[in-house]
């Protein structure tokens, strides 16, 4: 959507001879170009290294998945038409038929055989796509259009796994290095978009695929053009420099919905914001007496004192005053539409005078003291929220020291669980909530991996039992009933963190576009269309 | 000159040797990679696998030995994040920075110096306060305010102007420069006012006060006397000596142009070195972060050095020999 935009300034007999220039030039020689504005770019082209949002964004545009991802994340036909499982360690797959890659070449079977083999040796990621291989021992091409895997163990969660291999050519070079790829070698998909330039920090540049069997482009060219900075990236929009921008701040939403020229579009997101509380610990670093003595025990390990917090924070409040309206209130750890929602866990109510009637059962009448923590450069006004949480609590007579870090030094910090109550958010990213609440909530344990983000300690076997039998359950009806139990234990009745809300995901698009917004915020030029 | 040049450069191995120790333990100080590289739902083990394959388990001397070894090969590390070496990501932005850098360098000297001048001879003049009162408020607005000033002026309201990015490029010898069309001069303006805007006003004071002292001079007014062109007194006699100070601080001004462009990188999404510095330091992308100082190291004793060869030409009493 270029255009002259200088136009309107311009005599009238120059917007006459420019309309007839272009009317002809549109038929001759123009083509349409869709120019997005987007937070942050891709690592690599290379669609196997990093499973950051940003480089699979751009590998969603070049490259197809096996198992396809919903707006909801939830596994969709792709390349895959269907799969099923022979047994419990064979799953068979049936693949589309008449699929092209950019080159010409005809997609078989042998190109997800290919794909599958690559990701092991793709070296040197910090956020690998290894363990969505790790169940497979084996892959076999049945026949051109039949694809078996053999697993090594049980899993049920297969399809969510295939969802996030990108397919490449089976004719790529099996030591093509992530080099290559950013060099724009072997950048080759069944994607709707075949890859022209990448100049990093500068632009990425896409023509459409004309033979693409699925949802095509309504434009000839799409652009990617990373701006760091929001009101930058607003700004740009508003220049028309690009036509929809991701990540519109919850500041700039304020201003941009009185603009005529731009429309926002929100969607609840993945991730879930949340406090997590030191609560396994007989010592606590940030929790003092009022006079700053030590205690002799630690508050938060009282379910009651949790509860009470939790009772303290007046959810809807902090969403539309601190947010602007951008997220929605949290009872749980995912959102209405993925797997393990639990219809009854609503947000907490809010309730000052029963915080205080907890503390007091608790043991703690006159409150104590506390250091709430949060990062300030990692999520939308994180470190306002931090603020207004620590405020909450002040309400029902703790005292609040609040300290904002940048989220390196933050985390850094937290993982080594220097502090005692903590503001973290966590991207459920796979449409289901298993992942989640096994890395925050399960009991923390080196070996088996579980608990990995568990900076508050939590440990229930009980809970770590339904976390089991969802992972090994077969009957996708009976794996959500373990994971809403487990969710009712975790949440409703050990309150072993505190879920505060879901970020919304804003776009700001030019009026006369829309875009069919996801969940997992991506923003993909295919879905990008002229409104009629 | 040479057996200075020579003392200079040994002296600066030495200085580079400090700082990539400061750095490197800066670095360190900040926090631990792992957290922003791996994805948080990351399992123990590929967190293990990732500290071990990058050296994170190693102790700090081992980490900075290696660092010390491979660096000597030329070889400062490869980005943890995009898997590329670090010189070679920085050397894809160099381009862009510098020509930000040279067109901010010469606004400053082709605009600042003449209206520095112009206030030092007419100090009382309107026109001179004017000049005086800009440049005033060149020192005290900051420069994100500034450059979002004008993307809303130039390019949202009056559309005048791009908002952000390079625009189109040609490849000169390989080298991407975009000041050679119309449409890149059209990107470039504006951050390059951004980035100049201080230091011309710096200029104009320097030069202004330069020229004041020097028009007061014996030898001014002795060439005065002798009844010298108006044109020769003030181009040779005048600006000559106002210019050693200004010549140190416009040396320093493009050092810290090239260097900390940051803010005006980040704000018109220039691809440069200073966006990629604060992207590399939000996720701790440790070799990028070390490569990119130690070559701002090296560029400003580089840039010390040419400063000083500058003064020996512009002014004979410096005798660059005689220096210890």
């Amino acid at each position: 959507m270029t255009q002259n935009r200088s136009s309107s300034r311009f005599p009238f007999i120059f917007i006459a001879a420019a309309g007839i220039f272009l009317s002809f030039g549109a038929s001759a020689w123009a083509q349409s170009t869709l120019k997005i504005g987007i937070a942050t770019e891709p690592a690599s082209l290379d669609p196997q290294f990093s499973t950051t949002g940003a480089t699979q964004q751009a590998s969603q545009q070049i490259f197809e998945t096996i198992v396809g991802r919903d707006r909801n994340l939830q596994p969709a036909p792709s390349l895959a038409l269907s799969w099923k499982q022979l047994d419990p360690l064979t799953w068979e797959i049936k693949l589309r038929q008449g699929v092209k890659f950019h080159d010409g070449r005809d997609f078989t079977a042998a190109d997800i055989v290919f794909s599958v083999n690559r990701i092991p040796r793709v070296a040197d990621s910090p956020s690998s796509y290894k363990r969505n291989v790790a169940a497979i021992k084996e892959t076999v091409a049945v026949d051109p259009f039949t694809v078996r895997f053999l697993l090594k163990n049980p899993s049920p969660q297969l399809p969510l796994d295939l969802s996030f291999i990108y397919v490449l050519p089976a004719n790529t070079p099996l030591d093509a290095s992530t080099d290559d790829f950013n060099k724009g070698k072997y950048v080759v998909g069944t994607g709707p978009f075949k890859f022209v330039e990448w100049v990093r920090g500068d632009r990425l540049v896409l023509d459409k695929f004309a033979p693409y069997w699925g949802q095509k482009s309504s434009f000839d060219r799409v652009i990617f053009r990373p701006i760091t900075s929001d009101p930058s990236r607003v700004a740009a929009l508003l220049a028309g420099d690009v036509d929809i921008i991701d990540q519109v701040s919850p500041i700039d939403q304020e201003r941009l919905r009185k603009d005529a020229r731009v429309s926002l579009l929100s969607r609840p997101a993945a991730t879930m914001m949340y406090l997590h509380m030191d609560s396994n610990r007989d010592k606590t670093p940030f929790v003092t007496g009022k006079d700053g003595a030590p205690l002799d025990k630690n508050p938060l390990k009282d379910v009651r004192v949790r509860k009470a917090l939790s009772l303290s924070i007046n959810r809807t409040a902090l969403v539309d005053r601190i947010l602007s309206g951008a997220a929605e209130s949290a009872g749980q750890f995912v959102p209405e539409g993925m797997v393990g929602w639990a219809p009854e866990m609503t947000p907490g109510n809010y309730d000052p005078g029963m915080a205080k009637k907890l503390l007091a059962e608790a043991g703690y009448p006159n409150g104590f003291s506390m250091t709430v923590h949060g990062p300030n450069d990692r999520y939308p006004s994180d470190e306002q929220v931090t603020q207004t949480i620590g405020q909450f609590f002040a309400r029902i007579g703790i005292d609040i020291k609040v300290q904002a870090l940048p989220y390196s030094v933050f985390a850094t910090a937290a993982t080594k669980l220097e502090y005692s109550i903590f503001l973290l958010g966590f991207g459920n990213t796979t449409g289901d909530a298993a992942r989640g609440m096994t890395a925050v909530l399960a009991t923390f344990d080196k070996a088996s991996g579980n608990g990995a983000n568990n900076r508050g300690r939590y440990s229930n076997p009980e809970y770590d039992r339904l976390i089991k039998e969802a992972s090994l359950s077969n009957d996708p009806k009976q794996r959500e009933r373990f994971l809403q139990d487990a969710i009712r234990l975790a949440v409703g009745k050990d309150q072993a963190i505190i879920p505060l809300y879901f970020q919304t995901t804003t776009w700001a698009i030019k009026k006369g576009l829309s875009y069919e917004t996801r969940m997992d915020e991506y923003t993909l030029g295919n879905y990008v269309t002229p409104v009629k | 000159m040479a057996v200075f040049i020579i003392r200079r450069l040994l002296q600066s191995v030495f200085l580079v040797l400090v700082m990539s120790l400061l750095v490197f333990l800066g670095v360190f100080a900040i926090g631990d990679p792992i957290n922003t590289l791996v994805p948080p739902d990351a399992s123990d083990q590929e967190r293990q696998a990732v500290i071990v394959h990058f050296g994170l388990d190693k102790p700090l001397y081992e980490q900075y030995g290696r660092f010390l070894a491979n660096a000597v090969r030329g070889d400062l590390g490869r980005s943890f994040k995009f898997n590329e070496s670090a010189l070679g990501l920085i050397a894809q932005r160099v381009p862009a920075t510098l020509e930000l850098a040279f067109a901010a360098l010469f606004m400053t000297v082709f605009i600042g110096i003449p209206l520095g001048l112009y206030a030092g001879f007419r100090p009382n003049a309107l026109s001179s306060k004017l000049v005086m009162g800009f440049s005033a408020f060149g020192f005290s607005v900051p420069s994100f305010w500034l450059g979002l000033m004008m993307i809303m002026l130039f390019a949202v309201f009056l559309g005048w102007l791009p908002a952000s990015g390079r625009g189109t490029t040609v490849d000169v010898f390989g080298v991407p420069l975009s000041f050679l069309t119309w449409d890149g001069l059209r990107h470039l303006l504006l951050p390059a006012i951004n980035l100049a805007f201080f230091k011309l006003s710096l200029i104009i004071r320097l030069t202004r006060a330069g020229t004041q002292e020097v028009v007061m001079s014996d030898y001014v007014k002795y060439a005065r006397a002798k009844g010298l062109r108006n044109g020769r007194i003030v181009f040779v006699h005048i600006l000559k000596n106002t210019l050693i100070p200004v010549i140190t601080v416009l040396g320093m001004e493009f050092g810290r142009a090239i260097a900390f462009a940051v803010v005006t990188e980040s704000i018109f999404a220039w691809p440069g070195m200073g966006k990629l510095i604060i992207d590399s330091i939000a996720v701790l992308d440790r070799p990028v972060i070390v490569a990119y100082l130690m070559v701002i190291v090296v560029m400003f004793i580089f840039i010390n050095l040419i400063v000083d060869v500058i003064y020996s030409l512009l002014d004979p009493r410096v005798r660059l020999e005689e220096r210890r």
